[in-house]
């Protein structure tokens, strides 16, 4: 069969999605409908520099000519796939376009803190009256409803809250050193995704948008079935294991002769079998020595990753790891992003894009989460500018161009900020 | 109550914890998933924990959890009797999950109609071809291959995985977006699509990967919400009962901070409001918060502070989260009936909308498999020999 093909994802097309958020879960999952064929508009927040676009003395701000809001990593990582307005929706005419937007919309996504968006005069009921087919989606960290209703937080808070960061460690009890980490960015957008089909799928059966209440701890809390399931099942809290399993021996990391952390497991004895094979050492899996059975190796734990690491140390990480998987064992590298960048096989797959981005030139940006055919996933749009695409926008919505012009002068739109 | 997704049938076939994941996703809000499993349960159902540590396939926690609302027929997918069925039940379905190994996977992938039948979503470790597509791995060499592990080390010591299975349920997740939106896809547009998912894509591909700051800074930062004496605080510290969680270094946060701990001279104060100043003096800084957060337990601190819109909050164990006012005012676990152990506790929605979400029990090892053959139209004496060679149970 010849398959038709397309320079973009299709699947969504059609559906109009309005990016009302900040930072980054909010946005990305604006950035993942349009990576699947939605047309999304963000709505940047105006004259209010984008919190998406922090210019702070540790910010991650990239080195090139032009303003350096439009060179901050979040902002650029966060809001491909999308169109841009950057719209003071405080100004009476300001909220007259937002109203535009909302009534030609199928989702809105917004990613204040709870309370926030009711301030601004577009709350549920509101919107809802504007568009009654249109699907909101607040995103609080703690969602919209309940006592921690208006509280804040990066996403290395609400993981803290909802028990993942107790489960990470080296049995420490010293927990000072646990850092935080921002999985609930990463979460989120996901859900952000789901949520808006689940209620586009709903409105056919009622005919009418809706509420949405996403709360990014609950988006990832039920990762956490290990842990809770302890509690329930057990009642008894996870133990902190670092990077050993308490059921599989090995699993964990090895330093190498070249300065490298590498990963090794063997899951069951056929892969401990070869991995003895790969480290040349065929008699710990021979059935009279005491290591070829799991409850052997379990009782054994410390001395086997000793022996293992002994024989890392002497080897190059490339070259240990390529014999276990040759052998036919777990073992990978543990890359930092330069590492990453020389992945084979994501290089096989073209899954690094080279994108021209504003003021900063050719890049070679992230790929998808997914690979699709017929119709894979692009860079339709490169991260916006701020108000690129005002009057694109404004025309569609039945603005002329001297009314346009009128609207910058007022500071309704704009498409640059004092720094 | 009709759920939005009645009338989507799904089928799930590897038995892994990822596409457990994935098709719960469609499950609880009212598809019709058909979970096609491993002659040995597979992952999903020998992972522990178990109830009461009795290792049991209908008892361990992520079957409990990730299976819910499903239906399980047992078929020997390695046998040309199995793949039979699985391709009688696939093609009338609008999407099949499937986490096998790559040339597992591939086999049964090939034998869908590929004109009328089921989109398709295949999870693998590095997707279906290129020179590591046949590698074999896990949850943490998948995950350490994305730069998260590297970048996750205690104060830049030794790399360190996230919780166990957490990575391997975002994949899942990520696999039920993406499915959900070829589903919608092909109702509306009629292309059927076939999506191969790379765990590791899948996880480098989102927010939180520390390759773009490389890209576009050409430097690398560490996780960077570990301990800093430098920019404080961030990270855990300890108060009357446990720790907190603090991300408040910046110039509005770090004020309202010190109005918080009733000290708002420090704002202006020299040692504290000029970034080398403020490097400095983080014992003295500490002598100001530390008796602040040592008379208050963590639900204290988070609350009090959180009156001032400090980023703060508290670090918890799962104790202490399903007692949490919070998770209570809105239902964050929800009760559901076992065959073996009766009510039990799972996490509710991953988010709210209303009347959609149910999560209904999951299926004891293979409980539909004879209705779905009979369904398909196995005679009784077709369903005898097949149960005779093995290709089901």
């Amino acid at each position: 069969m010849v398959r038709q093909q397309f320079n973009k994802s299709q699947s969504l097309k059609g559906i109009r999605v309005l990016d009302f958020a900040e930072v980054w879960a909010g946005p990305f999952g604006a950035s993942m409908l349009g990576d699947l064929g939605a047309e999304v508009i963000k709505i940047e927040s105006f004259p209010r520099r984008s919190l998406t676009r922090p210019i702070i003395e540790d910010a991650r701000v990239a080195d090139g000519p032009g303003p350096a809001y439009e060179r901050t990593t979040s902002q650029i990582q966060g809001n491909r796939n999308k169109r841009n307005i950057a719209l003071n929706v405080k100004h009476e005419e300001g909220n007259i376009i937002l109203r535009k937007l909302i009534e030609n919309s199928d989702i809105l996504i917004e990613g204040f803190a709870a309370g926030v968006i009711e301030k601004l005069g577009f709350g549920w009921e509101k919107i809802h009256n504007i568009n009654n087919k249109i699907n909101v989606i607040s995103m609080p960290a703690w969602g919209v409803h309940g006592p921690y209703a208006g509280y804040v937080a990066l996403g290395s808070g609400i993981e803290a809250s909802v028990g993942h960061a107790l489960t990470r460690g080296n049995n420490s009890k010293d927990i000072i050193h646990i850092p935080g980490n921002f999985i609930t960015d990463a979460t989120a957008p996901i859900q952000v995704v789901l949520a808006s089909l689940i209620s586009l799928n709903k409105r056919k059966i009622t005919n009418k948008g809706s509420f949405i209440d996403l709360s990014q701890a609950e988006a990832f809390a039920w990762h956490l079935v290990g842990p809770l399931g302890e509690w329930i099942l057990n009642n008894r809290e996870t133990e902190q294991l670092g990077n050993s399993d308490k059921y599989i021996v090995p699993h964990n990391i090895y330093p190498t002769l070249d300065n490298k952390w590498i990963v090794i497991s063997a899951e069951n004895d056929e892969q401990w079998q070869k991995l003895c094979l790969a480290l040349d050492k065929s008699e710990w899996s021979s059935i009279e020595h005491k290591w070829s059975t799991i409850t052997g190796r379990l009782k054994h734990r410390n001395k086997i990753d000793n022996e293992i690491k002994k024989i890392c140390l002497k080897q190059d990480s490339e070259q240990i790891i390529s014999l276990i998987q040759q052998c036919g064992a777990i073992a990978s590298p543990i890359v930092d992003a330069p590492g990453m960048f020389n992945n084979l096989q994501m290089h096989h797959r073209n899954w690094f894009k080279a994108i021209n981005l504003p003021y900063l030139g050719e890049r070679l940006m992230p790929g998808f989460l997914w690979n699709m055919q017929p119709d894979s996933p692009n860079y339709e749009y490169r991260t916006e500018q701020v108000g690129e695409h005002n009057e694109e926008i404004l025309q569609e919505l039945g603005y002329a161009k001297k009314e346009i012009v009128k609207l910058y002068n007022k500071s309704v739109i704009g498409n640059s900020y004092a720094e | 109550m009709q759920k939005p997704l009645n009338g989507i049938k799904i089928i799930e076939i590897g038995s892994t914890i990822a596409a457990a994941s994935a098709s719960k996703q469609f499950t609880d809000f009212g598809a019709e998933v058909i979970k096609i499993e491993l002659l040995n349960g597979g992952e999903i159902r020998r992972t522990p924990p178990f109830f009461q540590d009795i290792p049991n396939l209908e008892t361990g926690a992520f079957h409990i959890a990730l299976d819910t609302g499903k239906k399980s027929i047992v078929i020997d997918h390695l046998s040309n009797s199995g793949k039979e069925i699985i391709t009688r039940i696939c093609n009338d379905a609008q999407l099949v999950i499937i986490d096998l190994p790559v040339t597992e996977s591939k086999k049964i992938l090939n034998l869908l109609n590929k004109e009328s039948g089921p989109s398709t979503v295949a999870i693998s470790p590095h997707g279906l071809e290129g020179p590591y597509s046949n590698r074999i791995e896990n949850e943490m060499s998948i995950f350490a291959w994305t730069t998260r592990m590297e970048r996750h080390g205690h104060d830049g010591s030794e790399p360190l995985r996230y919780g166990p299975h957490v990575a391997t349920i975002q994949i899942g997740a990520t696999a039920a977006a993406v499915g959900l939106s070829i589903v919608w896809g092909h109702e509306h547009d009629g292309i059927r699509r076939d999506v191969d998912l790379s765990s590791v894509e899948a996880l480098a591909g989102n927010v939180d990967t520390g390759y773009v700051d490389w890209v576009l800074l050409g430097t690398q930062r560490k996780s960077g919400m570990g301990r800093n004496t430098d920019n404080y605080p961030i990270g855990n510290y300890k108060c009357k009962d446990g720790y907190v969680m603090f991300a408040a270094t910046l110039g509005p946060q770090f004020a309202r901070l010190c109005e918080a701990i009733g000290h708002p001279e420090l704002i202006n104060d020299s040692r504290f409001n000029d970034p080398i100043e403020k490097s400095k003096h983080f014992e003295d800084f500490m002598e100001y918060l530390d008796p602040w957060l040592s008379n208050r337990t963590k639900k204290e601190v988070f609350k009090e502070m959180q009156q001032y819109r400090v980023m703060v909050a508290p670090v918890v164990n799962m104790s202490e989260v399903t007692d949490d006012e919070q998770a209570i005012a809105r239902n964050s676990f929800v009760e559901i009936e076992h065959s073996q152990i009766g009510k039990t506790i799972i996490h509710g929605p991953p988010f709210k909308i209303e009347d959609s979400w149910e999560a209904l029990p999951p299926p004891d090892f293979g409980s539909s498999t004879i209705e779905i053959l009979t369904k398909l139209k196995y005679s009784k004496e077709e369903q005898i020999a097949l149960f005779k060679i093995g290709a089901i149970r």
